[in-house]
């Protein structure tokens, strides 16, 4: 600062400067200027050729260049304001505080250069740019180079900057090409960052693209492998460039600003995602994106109120009985084994919080519903025939802004599943539970086996779970329609005895029957596979009637697969009995409660069996002409085979009268060669079920 | 006038009779005697059980279950005072010894005593070339004759009666010598098969007892005063058999 009060010296020798610097380069390797306590007014160019500046102004005019050339001489550029600085030179600048002055960033109102072969590193200050740079440079360090002017500012030059902010509202205009790369960080604080495709950059392998609530670019930089994006500040952000196009590149995702991000386009990241607020995948009712996670690492929530809200798609499933976590704490998917996901290599929740399920009815449920899809190795939507737990929550608070409970009552409410026609009610639910502190209501339905959407509702749909099968007995079948001579006879057990195949029913001996549906012929097993073989079975004792249908012990048809403990799903269905040749569905039978399932099972039907027409014996002609089948009579021991052992057993208990034992072929209470004529005449065949 | 009606009406009646009775004769497949029912001794009665075949339908008999009893409401048969046995030498059917449980070559006769009732099971060969031919005369096979005797010395009644309902304690089967089509290149049934000739809508086996011409039936007796204090006594039999004499008692 100028002042007449200043020692007349200093003044004169100020003159000098003005007068002879621009034309004086300093050439020491010492200190080749100190200006301590002096002022510098400076309309021309500064160079300092070598040496080091001891004490600078805070602020210096016209233009100022650092241009030593020796290799080995290091030199320090303060961090004072310039006008125009001008780096070059091979020698290695330093951009740091002059001894005993304040830290502070080095400042330039009109133009930072850095040029050449510079070496220039920022390991101690950063470099706040209010007007144009030229990087042509790779400047090392953990400082940034800020764009903060109150005009437009222009960047140019093929240098590397380890931090660059932009952060001046009245934007920055990449030109002349471009081609700068940042190394470390890109953070748009304020402003947009007007790239274009001629006019580009670069974000370096691994970096990192921060972006605030006021920041932005204008086009899409030029990506190496990685980068990650983070999201911070006071309001909502809509993704825009930052994001890649290519769905390879982007590592980690974090979310951490006030409003939470809104996608723009589907996001795919590859590592992890941090959400501190929440993720909105769906601008508006027409757009709706996906966010892709690829790795097996779980989002983290690092607070209760963060949330994906839409869409998040996992394409790496675990099968391991641990958790798959989707849009928040509290939403999640879990395999026992692979088996139970029916070839399903990725799954997707979509989560609409704060949103009524919109179908029947779905203004009486919780304000909030799920959608969950799968898709095999091959893309192929997989929406049926698996097993899995699916846990999921919804806010349950005083605030009537957040609360999504409806006033329903929370202990009740179960996940339901719309069936296209209406809700189903997973079952097996244990109550929910409330997070009081954070004020979340959640809970877990296991077997989940139909995917589609989900709500969260009081129990009492009218759908059912059912099936309807037909099977035909090859023993009692007399002249259209089978024998109930054991009933008849009350020789009908009230409770499954403690032989084959009943006894593979866990449940068998709590089965008591005192009185008997009419026209019951016999007890049967229902067996449900999710695979042919290798699967956990699941068995229904249940009565096969005379026409054939397969009822419930209390004789009910169709039989509620609810009650007795089996889950929708696509199932191999095996019929089993005492005395006859199992059978099995060649395929999956696809068993859910909706209209399109109520199809009856006909296990007479060879088409539909494991092994076809081998599976069963031609009984006779139906009415059409067509042939009728039946399970084939003789399997005494139940070994799965009809051999010498079933004709000894069978002919051992000739003479019995009345009583309930397998070597009763024909059902009919009485034991003599009639019986004994089916096994022999079935000798050799065997079943189909493996 | 009238007469002719009434002969036109009874030849019409005899007609339908006969066509009925020739109609259900042509769909059985069998008649099962129990014939020759003979009391030797009071506490020792023999029959046969013959069957004839009624049918072209099958050729080659493979097995049976027979379960018979007395026509008496006073005797029960218990294992305790009843034993029954082949008549050795008696069977057309070759029910040599055999090993194993259940013959292959040829045929095994279970005859045995049960609660209520007597049993003979019949199991036959596995091969039909091994089966009895059973021709379709009034002859047919002896499958055996059977001696039933008392363990306790009482009585035999001498009437037999077949249980029934025929299709739960009877049953008779033939074996196929060739395969059965359901429809063209449509098996049903496999050589060698078993078929039951029975079922429980369409009786296919005619089960008959003989009437049993030896037994003692009086068919009529009358007492006639003759004064003095005299009655005569008449009676008349149909058919005697081991009577040495008569006792007669006032009741």
């Amino acid at each position: 600062m100028f002042s007449p009060d200043s020692n007349m010296k200093r003044q004169i020798l100020n003159i000098i400067l003005l007068i002879f610097l621009p034309v004086i380069g300093l050439n020491a390797q010492g200190i080749s200027f100190d200006n301590t306590g002096g002022k510098i007014i400076n309309n021309g160019t500064f160079r300092v050729r070598a040496g080091q500046v001891k004490s600078l102004p805070d602020t210096i005019g016209g233009r100022v260049e650092f241009i030593a050339i020796c290799n080995a001489f290091t030199q320090l550029i303060p961090n004072i304001t310039y006008n125009q600085l001008q780096i070059s030179g091979i020698s290695l600048k330093v951009i740091d505080s002059l001894p005993g002055t304040n830290t502070r960033p080095l400042t330039t109102q009109d133009s930072l250069l850095i040029r050449d072969n510079a070496r220039v590193q920022m390991f101690k200050e950063s470099v706040f740019a209010k007007g144009t740079v030229e990087n042509t440079v790779d400047v090392e360090g953990n400082k940034e180079v800020r764009m903060v002017g109150n005009n437009t500012q222009n960047m140019f030059g093929n240098g590397k900057y380890p931090i660059l902010n932009i952060d001046n509202p009245q934007n920055v205009n990449v030109i002349k090409n471009g081609g700068f790369t940042v190394k470390n960080k890109l953070e748009l604080t304020r402003g947009v960052l007007n790239n274009n495709t001629g006019n580009n950059f670069s974000m370096a392998d691994s970096s990192v693209i921060v972006r605030h609530s006021e920041g932005s670019l204008a086009e899409e930089p030029l990506f190496d492998k990685n980068v990650d994006l983070e999201y911070v500040g006071t309001s909502e952000i809509f993704s825009g460039k930052e994001v890649p196009t290519d769905t390879t590149i982007v590592k980690d995702l974090w979310v951490e600003n006030v409003g939470g991000l809104t996608l723009t386009k589907n996001v795919t990241v590859k590592n992890k995602i941090v959400v501190s607020t929440k993720i909105n995948t769906e601008p508006d009712s027409l757009n709706k994106y996906i966010l892709t996670l690829t790795s097996n690492i779980d989002p983290v929530y690092t607070s209760a109120e963060a949330e994906i809200e839409g869409s998040l798609r996992r394409t790496y499933l675990k099968f391991d009985s641990t958790v798959i976590l989707f849009n928040n704490r509290y939403t999640y998917a879990l395999f026992a084994n692979e088996s139970t996901a029916n070839g399903a290599k990725e799954l997707t929740f979509r989560v609409k919080p704060r949103t009524f399920p919109p179908f029947l009815n779905g203004n009486a449920k919780v304000k909030r519903y799920i959608t969950i899809s799968a898709k095999d190795s091959n893309y192929n939507p997989v929406q049926f025939g698996l097993s899995l737990v699916v846990g999921y929550g919804w806010r349950n608070s005083t605030d009537a802004q957040k609360d999504e409970n409806n006033g329903l009552t929370i202990n009740l409410l179960k996940l339901q599943r719309w069936t296209g026609a209406d809700w189903y009610d997973q079952q097996n639910d244990a109550p929910p539970q409330v997070d009081v502190v954070n004020e979340w209501g959640f809970n877990s339905s296991v077997n989940i086996s139909a995917l589609g959407d989900f709500a969260i509702g009081m129990p009492g749909n009218t759908l059912k779970l059912v099936l309807m099968s037909k099977v035909i007995l090859e023993g009692p079948f007399r002249y259209g329609s089978m024998s109930f001579d054991l009933k008849q006879k009350n020789l009908l057990p009230s409770t499954p005895p403690d032989i084959y195949p009943y006894n593979l029913d866990p449940r068998r001996p709590t089965y008591v029957v005192p009185n008997f549906p009419d026209s019951i012929v016999d007890w049967i097993v229902l067996e449900f596979r999710n695979k042919v073989t290798g699967s956990k079975s699941k068995y229904i004792t249940c009565f096969v009637k005379s026409d054939g249908r397969v009822c419930g012990r209390d004789g009910s048809y169709p039989i509620n697969l609810f009650y007795e403990g089996v889950d929708s799903g696509d199932y191999y269905v095996a019929v089993r009995h005492r005395n006859h040749l199992s059978v099995i569905t060649e395929n999956p039978v696809h068993i859910y409660p909706d209209a399109i399932s109520q199809k009856e099972i006909d296990f007479s039907r060879p088409e539909l069996l494991l092994g076809r027409e081998n599976a069963l014996r031609i009984m006779g002609l139906n009415s059409d002409g067509s042939l009728l089948f039946g399970m084939i009579a003789g399997d005494i021991n139940g070994d799965g085979i009809i051999d010498d052992k079933d004709l000894v057993s069978t002919w051992e208990d000739r003479d019995y009268e009345n009583e309930y034992r397998t070597t009763d072929v024909s059902m009919s209470g009485f034991f003599n060669t009639r019986d004994f004529n089916f096994v022999w005449n079935n000798k050799g065949r065997k079943t189909f079920v493996p | 006038m009238k007469k002719t009606i009434y002969i036109f009406c009874v030849l019409f009646f005899l007609g339908i009779v006969s066509n009925y009775y020739a109609f259900s004769q042509s769909q059985m497949y069998a008649t099962i005697y129990l014939k020759d029912i003979t009391l030797v001794q009071p506490n020792q009665l023999e029959f046969d059980l013959r069957l004839m075949r009624n049918s072209d339908k099958w050729l080659y008999w493979a097995n049976g279950s027979f379960e018979v009893g007395f026509d008496s409401l006073d005797y029960k048969i218990t294992p305790q005072n009843l034993s029954i046995e082949v008549i050795q030498g008696t069977s057309d059917l070759d029910i040599s010894p055999i090993t194993g449980q259940i013959p292959k070559d040829n045929y095994l006769l279970t005859p045995r005593i049960f609660d209520g009732r007597i049993s003979i099971t019949v199991a036959g060969p596995e091969n039909y070339t091994n089966a009895v031919q059973v021709g379709w005369d009034t002859i047919g096979v002896r499958i055996a004759r059977f001696r039933l005797l008392s363990k306790d010395g009482s009585f035999l009644p001498r009437k037999m009666k077949w249980l029934q309902p025929y299709y739960y304690y009877q049953a008779c089967a033939f074996k196929l010598a060739n395969d059965s089509l359901i429809i063209p290149s449509v098996v049903i049934h496999y050589t060698d098969n078993n078929l039951e000739m029975d079922n429980e809508l369409i009786p296919r086996v005619d089960y008959r007892v003989e009437s049993n011409y030896d037994s003692t039936e009086i068919i009529n007796f009358q007492a006639i005063y003759i004064g003095q204090k005299h009655v005569k006594l008449l009676w008349e039999t149909r058919s005697e058999s081991i009577v040495k004499g008569w006792i007669v008692a006032r009741a």
